[in-house]
């Protein structure tokens, strides 16, 4: 399949049939919403519930001690154990530890009310220590005093016994580097319905990124038959991986819609996005680099401290994703990395677009630009010379990531090339504070290389297509492009094809779409089955015509699809295959940004002049979509370098609790978007695709940062924290005068 | 309170709490659920319909505050889902540039982008950016949003 093809979704997306869960409410629903704790850390908690059970309208209103839940398990990601005593319970049992956290439920006849009664729900407590920040962490009051201490990770140094000699090379360099707590910000909220039906089965709708865990999630923590569990996947308003999270509320809410026999509904506003999470990101990173005068990068020593809340659980595995890849694009003869992860009292964090990569990319490439600098050299040659080349692919870095193939040069001469280098040069010469910064990444998609995905492939007697799909959408065109691939694979029209996702009922199994996995597993699945389909087809019309499989004229010899699926439904056969596919390896999809920025050095306003991507995610399904992924994450690795940033105060308060106080891009703030594309077929695929989901996000931040840098050089600013701004204020950096917001005057 | 109002054209009366905010209104009672709501602070602008011709955020209007008004609601751009000839030129033009991705913010942002043409049937792009600042996508970018409702004023300019 090549070029672009309307989108099927788009159809009822502009013409007001969308349907995304909060748009679900059943006769009878009830309403939940959830009392939370106001202090970050307390002990011998102890709720009141009597008021808000005695307003009008309150069907009931339960703590810890009325649901018989199980707690949740504390991982690493992966299923891989955390310390088993941090566990979570859904519901407060004794100890409070983070803002936001629930302490009881209220379900109502109506939103409003089961509001005013979780104001009426009251804790008394005894305040314990605070870990505000992850500095404090180690050796700081336990969270978990059972545990021992906060690491949920003790420091762990890969490869086992590294420890490069960074003092035998004439050029070393250390930066330390926050990449800071971001909120991911789909703009529909979570919603989740849980609906008993007269048949004694219970139905779950919630925009999540993968239906079938959740209903073994729901089934296993809240004590149910899976049997009579069904979980949809309606319409979703964007997830980029916060909705493949396991918030407690969703026990919560299914265990009182199991108990009242009734549909509970919860909507969760803005507010507790912001206070609950997950967040991502939060990760502090020192990377030293150490080489010879020429340029060339010869070992790296790197230290991770990965943030994950109050409770470890998804968001354990991002530090972890960034170990992997902290070695960047990079041949380098030494490296060592090592990692620790510890808990703190703030909300928990999870998988943000990109998870690991950008944290990893702007650590690395933040130091190769301090390097060059060191060194005396440009920052573009220092990375041409030390980029893993073509004939050294597949390359095995030193963190075990496998690259599968690429030109990494080549994206950043593309790049600078789109970028106009000669027009950057001539505003510094005329006296312009104009800066120019890059940086070459490598992403890695399909986190799980076992992982597998499900697809099955139906013709039917009139010859109509199902395809069905364990990994169902968030808004990506599921539907438009799995349809062309199965189209293709099966050599009918896209139009016939109609796709089934998000319902556990409907798909046998699925493992969902997170990880920038969707098209590489799910859409391998579908093509495989499709492919196995069309020989079925191809055989049965050759039966038919009585010749060789071989001597077909044409695609089924004259015949078409439904004449041939009439005949094979007819002498009782079917047409029809499925699969579990693994394509057994990551995949490893790179480029390179190139910013350009204006700094104004009266009011700190940073200008992107020019925001330049070169990605290769390898083969493209749909172009515009690709397009479409890569300038959207691109805009949220835009407002990660300038705005963003999840602030808590000494006290492990956020400071940052809705959109009026964490800002996000909106038109105005968007630059254009220049992007060039390389092609390197994925070899561990039958459709060549990596992924593309997060390349954005993961290039443009330290190309910003470095453009920044660049820019005040000449100002004696060697070192600038991301975002460009200042606390409290949505706007520019810390300039070396004091700057103002545009917005706000500040 | 006892509420009178037209909504897309049809006039709907009720009882409703004084609290009760429009977008509540809208999508709780009258099941018009093009109207969606990101936020609780007036700045995602999905929820924005049209109140007496007027770009409104209806989660920030009191139910009561549209008594004797119109409200537009993004239902009423909707065309035949299978008949593209009849969409509204603003969500042809939203498909044909692929300026929506997961969609949840594209009501408010169909309904702004209306607003805002039937003002300034021709805005440049610096006009449709800010006209449409009240309006948060968190999918694409936003630059194709832009291209799409340029694209659509165009079209709409040239209509007889």
């Amino acid at each position: 399949m090549t070029g672009h093809e309307p989108r099927r979704e788009d159809a009822r997306l502009l013409n007001g049939g969308a349907r995304y869960t909060g748009d679900i409410r059943p006769d009878g629903c009830l309403h939940a919403a959830f009392a939370r704790s106001r202090v970050a850390s307390a002990t011998a908690v102890s709720v009141d519930v009597a008021a808000a059970r005695g307003l009008p309208g309150v069907v009931a209103v339960l703590t810890a001690a009325d649901l018989d839940l199980k707690d949740i398990p504390a991982t690493l990601g992966h299923g891989r154990p955390a310390p088993p005593a941090m566990t979570r319970p859904p519901l407060v049992r004794d100890r409070i530890r983070y803002v936001g956290e629930p302490l009881a439920v209220v379900v109502a006849t109506d939103p409003y009310l089961a509001a005013d009664a979780a104001a009426l729900v009251t804790a008394a407590y005894e305040p314990a220590p605070v870990v505000a920040t992850p500095a404090a962490a180690e050796g700081g009051p336990p969270l978990f005093p059972e545990a021992g201490s906060n690491l949920v990770l003790p420091a762990v140094t890969i490869p086992e016994g590294a420890d490069p000699d960074l003092d035998r090379w004439p050029v070393r360099v250390a930066v330390e580097l926050v990449s800071p707590r971001l909120a991911p910000t789909p703009m529909e909220p979570i919603s989740f319905l849980a609906a008993p039906g007269p048949d004694g089965r219970l139905t779950i709708y919630c925009g999540h990124q993968a239906p079938h865990r959740l209903k073994r999630q729901m089934c296993d923590l809240v004590g149910l038959d899976p049997a009579a569990v069904r979980v949809v996947v309606p319409d979703v308003g964007g997830a980029f991986g916060m909705k493949a999270q396991l918030y407690p509320e969703y026990p919560v809410v299914t265990a009182c819609a199991v108990r009242l026999g009734r549909p509970v509904a919860w909507d969760q506003t803005r507010t507790e996005q912001f206070e609950s999470g997950t967040h991502g990101r939060g990760a502090y990173e020192r990377v030293e680099l150490a080489g010879t005068a020429d340029g060339r990068i010869r070992a790296a020593r790197i230290e991770i401290l990965g943030d994950v809340g109050a409770y470890p659980h998804n968001g354990s595995a991002v530090p972890l994703f960034m170990r992997l890849m902290a070695q960047g694009a990079y041949d380098i003869d030494e490296v060592a990395v090592t990692t620790r992860i510890v808990v703190t009292n703030r909300a928990p964090t999870a998988p943000y677009r990109g998870a690991g990569r950008p944290e990893a990319a702007y650590g690395m490439e933040r130091a190769v630009d301090a390097y060059a600098h060191a060194a005396g050299l440009d920052p573009a040659q220092v990375r041409l010379l030390n980029l893993v080349r073509p004939d050294q692919m597949p390359f095995r870095t030193h963190t075990g990531a496998l690259y599968d193939g690429g030109d990494y040069a080549a994206a950043l001469r593309m790049a600078l090339d789109l970028a106009g280098t000669g027009e950057v040069e001539a505003w510094k010469a005329a006296g312009e504070t104009v800066g120019l910064g890059m940086c070459v990444y490598v992403e890695r998609s399909n986190g799980d290389p076992a992982g597998t995905e499900y697809g099955s492939v139906t013709v039917h007697p009139d010859g109509t297509v199902v395809a069905r799909s364990g990994s169902s959408a968030l808004g990506q065109g599921h539907e438009s492009v799995w349809s062309r691939v199965v189209g293709d694979a099966l050599r009918v029209p896209p139009s016939t094809v109609r796709v089934v996702q998000g319902d556990t009922d409907a798909v046998p199994a699925g493992t969902g779409s997170f990880a920038s996995r969707s098209a590489t597993v799910g859409g391998s699945a579908l093509h495989n089955c499709a492919t196995a389909v069309r020989e079925q087809l191809r055989d049965a019309a050759a039966k038919l015509l009585g010749v060789p499989p071989g001597e077909l004229a044409g695609e089924l010899g004259g015949l078409s699809v439904a004449e041939v699926a009439a005949a094979v439904y007819a002498e009782g056969g079917r047409l029809f295959a499925e699969q579990e596919f693994a394509s057994g390896a990551q995949n490893f999809p790179y480029g390179a940004c190139v910013a350009v920025v204006a700094v104004d050095l009266d009011t700190g306003l940073v200008t992107l002049r020019r925001l330049v991507a070169v990605d290769d995610c390898g083969v493209v399904l749909d172009p515009l979509v690709v397009e479409g992924q890569l300038e959207g994450s691109l805009l949220q690795g835009v407002a990660q370098a300038l705005f963003e940033e999840v602030v808590y105060d000494g006290e492990g308060r956020p400071l940052t609790t809705d959109l009026a106080t964490y800002t996000l891009p909106t038109a105005p703030d968007a630059p254009g978007y220049v992007t060039g594309r390389l092609v390197t077929p994925a070899p561990s695929n039958p459709l060549g695709v990596k992924g593309a989901g997060e390349a954005g996000c993961i290039g443009a931040p330290p190309a910003i940062v470095n453009a920044v840098l660049d820019a005040l050089r000449r100002y004696g600013v060697t070192d600038l924290r991301m975002p460009l701004t200042r606390p409290g204020c949505g706007r520019p950096f810390r300039a070396p005068v004091p700057p103002r917001c545009r917005r706000c005057s500040r | 309170m006892k509420i009178s109002l037209i909504v897309n054209g049809t006039l709907w009366q009720g009882d409703v709490e004084p609290r009760l905010l429009l977008a509540h209104l809208l999508r709780e009672r009258l099941r018009l659920t093009a109207t969606r709501i990101g936020c609780d602070t007036s700045f995602c602008g999905a929820c924005t319909v049209l109140l007496d011709g007027r770009t409104v955020k209806s989660c920030t209007v009191l139910a009561v505050q549209a008594d004797g008004g119109s409200v537009t609601t993004a239902e009423s751009l909707a065309g035949d889902p299978d008949d593209p000839a009849t969409w509204h030129p603003l969500a042809r033009a939203f498909r044909a540039h692929h300026a929506l991705q997961c969609g949840f913010c594209t009501s408010g942002m169909l309904v702004a982008a209306a607003g805002l043409l039937a003002g300034d049937p021709d805005p440049d792009e610096d006009a449709v950016r800010h006209g449409l600042e009240g309006n948060i996508c968190r999918c694409t970018g936003y630059g194709r949003i832009v291209d799409a409702v340029t694209g659509a004023a165009a079209e709409m300019r040239s209509a007889p």
